[in-house]
Order: C-alpha cells, then sequence, then structure tokens
C-alpha cells in the first residue's frame, strides 16, 4: 500500500497543505511545532479513519474553524487505486469517511484495509510500560489483520462493562443477581476465549519475526522473546475447550473478589505480552539500548505480519524516531524499510537522518514550515 | 442570541428531540414548516397528535395497536402454537413484511443491557410467561437482535423457557440473501460458520 497524494484542509495548523508523496522514503523536515507530526496524523485519518496518537477529533480541528477534511490517493501493492475522503464538523461532531465516492458507516469496517504500522515516541511504553501498553499493541496489529478478532474485542469489552455493572448493582443494592451474573458470564467466556485462542497464535507467530528483526539489528549477542501470559491458564492451552472450563472455574473462583470489587478480575482485559532479553524481563532489566532495538524489531516484526497476512505492505509512519537512534541503528532501519515499501519520516533536521538516502524520484524530501509544506515542484511526478 | 423568530427557535428545539436528527436538520425542517401549506401543518399536527391519543399497547403481545388486542393476535388464521419473541415493535413490522410467518408475537420492549438500567423485571417477561401458561404453545421462536445485549437475553430467556417443556429455537446469524461469498465480511462469515446445520 502507498499513499500517492494526500490533501489536509483546516487540520491542526495546516490551512491547506497538499503532499505528492514518493513512492518509498518521505522525510518530513522542520522545527519544532511546525506541523510535522500533523502530516503523519493526517495520513492516519486516511488509513485508520482516526488518529494514531488516540485523540479526539475535536481537537485536530484548526483554531477558528469548524470542519476538517483530509483527502488521499492510495494504491494497492496490485495497483488498484482508493480515493479515501475524512471529513470532521466539530458544530455536530459528525465524522464522515469514504471510499471511492462511496460513505462507511462503520469505521472498524475501515480497520485493515490500508494497514499502518506506527513508530512514534509514545511505542516507547510497549517495552517500558504497563500491560495495558503491550494488549494496546497486540489487539491493534490483531485487529488490522483479522476483522473478526476485532468484533470480538469490540462486544468482549461491552460485555466487560455490563458485567461490571451487574456486579455494582448488586453491591449496591446487595440483591442476589447470580442468574444475571451467569449470563454475563457465559457472553464474557465465549469471546474471551476467541480472543486468547487467536492472541496466542499470533504471539508465537511474531516470536519468530522478532527474533530474526532483532538479529539484524543487533546481532547474535542477545536473544529477545516475547511471551504471551493469558489471564487464564490452563493445562493445554492450544484446547480451546480447555481454556473456556478454565475460564468458567477462575471466574468461580475469584468470585468473593469480585463481590468485594465490583469488578470483573479474570479474562483477557487482564492479560499481559512478556518481553524478555535472554531470558529476562525487558521491562525490569534490559538497558535503554536494549528497549529501542526490542520496539525497532517489535515495529519491523509488525510490518511484516501485516504484510503476510494482508498481502499488502502496510505504510510506515516514523515519528522523530531518528534523533533517538545512533546511527547504527537507524542505518540498519532504514536498509529494512527501504526494501519494505513506503516510509514517512519526521525529522527537526536533516543531519540525524541516516546519510545515504539518495533523494530523488522515489524519495523526496519536504520541509515543513508552519503549517505548510514546500519541496521541489520541478522533480518530475509520475507513478 | 435568535436571529430567526422565537416560534421557529422552539420548533427546531422540538425537531432536534427526534432520534437523528441534529441541530442544523432540525433548523432545516422547521423553516420548510414555516413554507408549508396552512392545511399540510394543520394535517401534520393532527396526525402527531392522534397517533399519541390512539396508539397503545396491545393487551397480550405489547406490539403497538389501535385496537386492544391488536389484529395479529385478534386474527384467527393465524397459528396460536408459535410465538416469535421480538425486541421492539419495529421488529414485528420486519418479519411480517417477510409474509412468511404465521404465528404471535410477544414484544419485550428492549433487551437486557445493566449499563442502560434495564434488567429481566423492566421487559415484559412475565406477561410472556402467562401466556405460555395457557395450553397450546409449542415452539417459542426468539428472534432478538445479533448484538451483546441481544445475545444476553436469548440466553437469559432459554433458560427460564426450556425447563416449560415446549420447543425454543433462536433464529440463525449469518450471511445476507443475494450476496457472494467472496464479498461477505469475515465476522459474518466466520458467525455463520459457527452456526453451520447438516443437510
Amino acid at each position: 500500500m502507498r499513499l500517492r497524494t494526500l490533501e489536509i484542509v483546516n487540520f491542526r495548523n495546516h490551512t491547506h497543505t497538499v503532499v505528492r508523496c514518493g513512492q518509498e522514503v518521505n522525510g518530513l523536515i522542520g522545527e519544532n511545532g511546525q506541523g510535522k507530526t500533523n502530516v503523519l496524523e493526517a495520513i492516519s485519518y486516511v488509513c485508520l479513519t482516526k488518529s494514531f496518537c488516540g485523540t479526539a477529533d475535536s481537537v485536530a480541528v484548526q483554531v477558528g474553524q469548524n470542519q476538517f477534511a483530509v483527502s488521499g490517493e492510495l494504491v494497492g501493492d496490485s495497483g488498484v487505486r482508493y480515493s479515501v475522503g475524512v471529513t470532521y464538523d466539530s458544530e455536530i461532531r459528525e465524522k464522515r469517511y469514504a471510499i471511492n465516492g462511496s460513505a462507511i458507516e462503520r469505521f472498524a469496517d475501515v480497520v485493515g484495509e490500508f494497514p499502518v504500522v506506527v513508530l512514534s515516541a509514545e511505542s516507547g511504553s510497549i517495552t517500558l510500560g504497563g500491560p495495558v501498553d503491550r494488549r494496546k499493541f497486540m489487539d491493534f496489529v490483531i485487529a488490522q489483520s483479522s476483522r473478526s478478532y476485532l468484533e470480538d474485542l469490540l462486544e468482549y469489552r461491552r460485555v466487560l462493562r455490563q458485567r461490571n455493572k451487574v456486579l455494582m448493582d448488586a453491591k449496591l443494592t446487595r440483591r442476589d443477581y447470580a442468574d444475571l451474573l451467569a449470563i454475563w458470564s457465559g457472553e464474557l467466556i465465549a469471546r474471551g476465549v476467541r480472543i486468547m485462542m487467536k492472541r496466542r497464535i499470533f504471539v508465537n507467530e511474531l516470536q519468530a519475526l522478532v527474533q530474526d528483526s532483532y538479529r539484524k539489528l543487533a546481532g547474535d549477542r542477545e536473544t529477545p522473546g516475547i511471551r504471551y501470559r493469558p489471564s487464564v491458564e490452563a493445562d493445554e492451552q492450544e484446547n480451546e475447550e480447555a481454556v473456556r472450563l478454565r475460564f468458567g472455574e477462575e471466574l468461580e473462583r475469584k468470585k468473593e473478589e469480585e463481590q468485594r470489587s465490583a469488578a470483573t478480575v479474570v479474562g483477557p482485559h487482564r492479560d499481559e505480552l512478556e518481553m524478555l532479553i535472554n531470558g529476562l524481563n525487558a521491562r525490569k532489566y534490559a538497558s535503554q539500548g536494549q528497549h529501542k532495538t526490542l520496539l525497532i524489531a517489535l515495529k519491523i516484526a509488525e510490518f511484516a505480519y501485516l504484510r503476510e497476512r494482508r498481502n499488502e505492505k502496510p505504510i510506515l509512519l516514523l515519528d522523530d524516531i531518528f534523533g533517538e537512534l545512533d546511527t547504527h541503528r537507524s542505518e540498519h532501519l532504514l536498509d529494512l524499510i527501504s526494501p519494505l515499501g513506503q516510509a514517512f519520516l519526521t525529522a527537526t533536521s536533516e543531519k540525524v537522518l541516516p546519510p545515504d538516502i539518495n533523494w530523488g524520484k522515489a524519495n523526496r524530501k519536504f520541509l515543513v514550515r508552519d503549517g505548510a509544506v514546500t519541496y521541489n515542484e520541478t522533480e518530475s511526478y509520475n507513478w | 442570541m435568535i436571529y430567526t423568530a422565537e416560534s421557529v427557535e422552539q420548533l427546531t428545539e422540538n425537531f432536534a428531540q427526534l432520534p437523528g436528527i441534529g441541530r442544523k436538520t432540525a433548523h432545516r425542517l422547521a423553516l420548510f414548516v414555516v413554507k408549508m401549506n396552512r392545511e399540510d401543518v394543520v394535517a401534520l399536527a393532527k396526525a402527531l397528535v392522534s397517533v399519541k391519543d390512539k396508539v397503545r399497547y396491545c393487551s397480550i403481545c405489547s406490539n403497538i395497536t389501535e385496537s386492544d388486542p391488536c389484529c395479529i393476535c385478534t386474527n384467527a388464521k393465524r397459528d396460536r402454537s408459535v410465538i416469535c419473541v421480538v425486541e421492539e415493535p419495529t421488529d414485528v413490522l420486519a418479519l411480517e413484511k417477510t409474509n412468511e410467518f404465521k404465528g404471535l408475537y410477544h414484544v419485550l420492549g428492549g433487551a437486557l443491557s445493566p449499563l442502560d438500567g434495564v434488567g429481566p423485571e423492566d421487559l415484559r417477561i412475565k406477561e410472556l410467561l402467562k401466556r405460555l401458561s395457557g395450553a397450546g404453545i409449542e415452539e417459542i421462536i426468539l428472534a432478538l437482535n445479533p448484538d451483546v445485549e441481544g445475545e444476553a437475553t436469548t440466553l437469559y430467556l432459554s433458560k427460564l423457557l426450556k425447563p416449560l417443556g415446549m420447543k425454543v429455537t433462536r433464529i440463525a446469524r449469518g450471511l445476507p440473501v443475494g450476496t457472494d461469498l467472496e464479498y461477505a465480511d469475515e465476522a459474518t462469515l466466520s458467525r455463520a460458520l459457527e452456526g453451520r446445520i447438516a443437510i
């Protein structure tokens, strides 16, 4: 998947910006606060219907305006073209998303259509943050490759809230809600088991990819690992029926704790994805450099996983990571990018970018200043 | 600040309370009413009031009706051995359009949803059980929405109804008619696989 053109209107500090992208590396260079990340965010709206930062749509509207519009032309690896448009009106709080002119009613239907891999300052929480950050990473990748996983996940969250409300009602009114709780437990288990089975398969597949890319970045001295630690551990983890039974038993065993806390304490919303380096928990024992290498290895693995699953190369969005990396790692990263596909990267100065990028037709350099993007118009543009 | 007229603003407010109508659309509707003939406006107003005055819930099936019991419950040609349980009156309408179902209905008035404060006692479940105590009912079809709440309600009702000895079924969830398999989305397709039947 490649982005051919991007048009941004009244979005953050961009009044009207048109970007004609290069097929491979697109460097957005500018001082802090000039609007580089906003371009990446606009790409995120085109591909995922929302910001990768997880911010509200209303924040993205330019100050003093009440609407933004972002549109882009995407070209699939097979050559199919898609024209995508997103508009948001802050007065009626309505977002519209259309592919080739036809409106998409459910935004969840778009997830995975235009795969994206994001590496930004916030991505650091995958290796450094809490379990919730790693579950988010897992869900984001699996959801882009499996629609039914996303549906299960959305339904699971809904069931979880309903079940917690039953627990809360029981606590407040001191009435017997066992019948109702049993119903919601059934719904929770049905979806929870499907989610856990898919997460297990995903982690197994990602493991090899992470090790492979880590070796390319750091050599053989260190061995990384990722390990799935589900909240429900059955003797036979691959056996769906065994996990289902175990899930029910665990809910029964934690009954009193759930009554006390008025919250569901067992289920995939309590899963952990452990990251290891040489068998040790990376969160506790890894050095700064190891964290960075592991993160990049994870992102490259994510890329390979999505490409394999969707049969489409994802678009890479690299937000301000080159200043953070030493030249050794950044060169390796670029080596990995160029055969990969299209990447958009931001940097405060050209100096921090790997020196051997051959700026020209496939690789384009843009200067971002005060919400305006400029580049050399004389370069040919026909792909 | 009122730029137009107070009565227009008032009507806009009233329209904006309707589901699916935002303020802009409400304003457009209000201005359209200003342009309409007086007779048409009076007819519209009368229709609104008469709906409120005449329509009530059927004392048997809880569907909306002008005569109690409703025309489905009193229709001698309907099959009285089958009751189809739905969430809302609109679902009855949808099923009636198919012209396939000849039994009776029971409208629950929603689905279980603790978050919205809807429990079993807020649905017309007691009324359903009362209907079943009379003889002659052989099958209950649960035709609730295929969302989380509809499914939980289906589960709840099936637990309640199965001990009573009649056949309890639920409608299938799966592929829409007229679409090719290749165009079906993953989630629908996997649910359809899950609910596959022997032939």
